[in-house]
């Protein structure tokens, strides 16, 4: 219990360091100015969605072998928060568009892909709230979830990639390579660290709600 | 072509950046970034209440 306290306290302490460490410590990049700083929130999230569709996705596949529904309530969690993740990629980047495009919104590759997705995970959302019977929503929202995951790899590492795109060229492109300074690159890790344990937090608060109201369910 | 004439709105976004006085944007950085650090703060509050309400949920 005080273990816990003191990690969730140390979180804060962290965000707050990569904060100052964002302004402070790590250079602005050539041409980018300000709007570097957008980074260290904008890619954290871009690849928590990615990581968050993804375990969509397996514990869908789970539910569908072994039909419990714990697993369908990790599905719908890691759905919603990737969705989230999802919305607040979509933002960081517009203000991004702002400062370096003159505009919020370009329509560009990875403007648009990104936009398909929220939309795809947006209807997964809608279907489980379209269904009240728990077994068929449970099999329905998973067999979705495993067939919306194919379209993500497309969306954000294919179709960029083969139209022209405003986009700065991603962290890990094409060529493999990192072309970040050193210490931008320290902020940026440190940030995705602390992101993943703010979602990682945010999922076992769902999952408890969850599973308390699926003891409920199985009581009556 | 003059290169110092911004050729888009981007450009004269960043010309404009670049040509702020270092007080200016020493004093915009603190002020955005106190404003960041204040929304951590906030968003870490409300967390733990969460954190404290599912768990009385769980256990009632």
């Amino acid at each position: 219990m005080m273990t816990k306290t003191i990690l969730k306290f140390g979180l804060l302490i962290w965000m707050l360091v990569m904060t100052v460490a964002a302004f402070l410590y790590a250079p602005l990049a050539e041409k980018l100015f300000e709007l570097t700083r957008v980074i260290y929130w904008h890619i954290p999230m871009s690849w928590i969605t990615v990581a968050a569709f993804g375990l969509s996705a397996y514990w869908s596949l789970m539910y569908l072998r072994r039909h419990d529904l714990v697993d369908d309530a990790k599905a719908a969690i890691w759905a919603e928060l990737g969705l989230i993740a999802c919305v607040l990629a979509t933002v960081s980047g517009s203000i991004f568009a702002k400062g370096m495009w003159g505009s919020y919104w370009n329509w560009d590759p990875r403007e648009t892909s990104i936009f398909l997705l929220l939309l795809i995970y947006a209807a997964y959302v809608t279907l489980r709230t379209a269904i009240d019977d728990d077994e068929r929503r449970a099999s329905l929202s998973a067999t979705y979830a495993v067939v919306a995951v194919a379209t993500v790899p497309f969306l954000i590492f294919i179709v960029p990639r083969i139209y022209f795109s405003l986009h700065p060229d991603p962290l890990i492109n094409s060529k493999g390579r990192q072309f970040m300074e050193y210490r931008m690159r320290v902020v940026l890790y440190s940030s995705l660290l602390g992101f993943m344990a703010i979602f990682w937090w945010l999922y076992r608060i769902h999952l408890r709600l969850a599973l308390a109201r699926l003891a409920q369910g199985r009581a009556r | 072509m003059n290169d110092s004439i911004p050729q888009s709105l981007a450009d004269s976004v960043n010309v404009g950046l670049a040509h702020r006085a270092l007080s200016d944007r020493v004093q915009a950085d603190y002020i955005v970034m106190a404003v960041a650090m204040l929304v951590w703060v906030g968003v870490f509050l409300y967390l733990m209440r969460l954190d404290k309400i599912s768990k009385e949920i769980a256990k009632s």
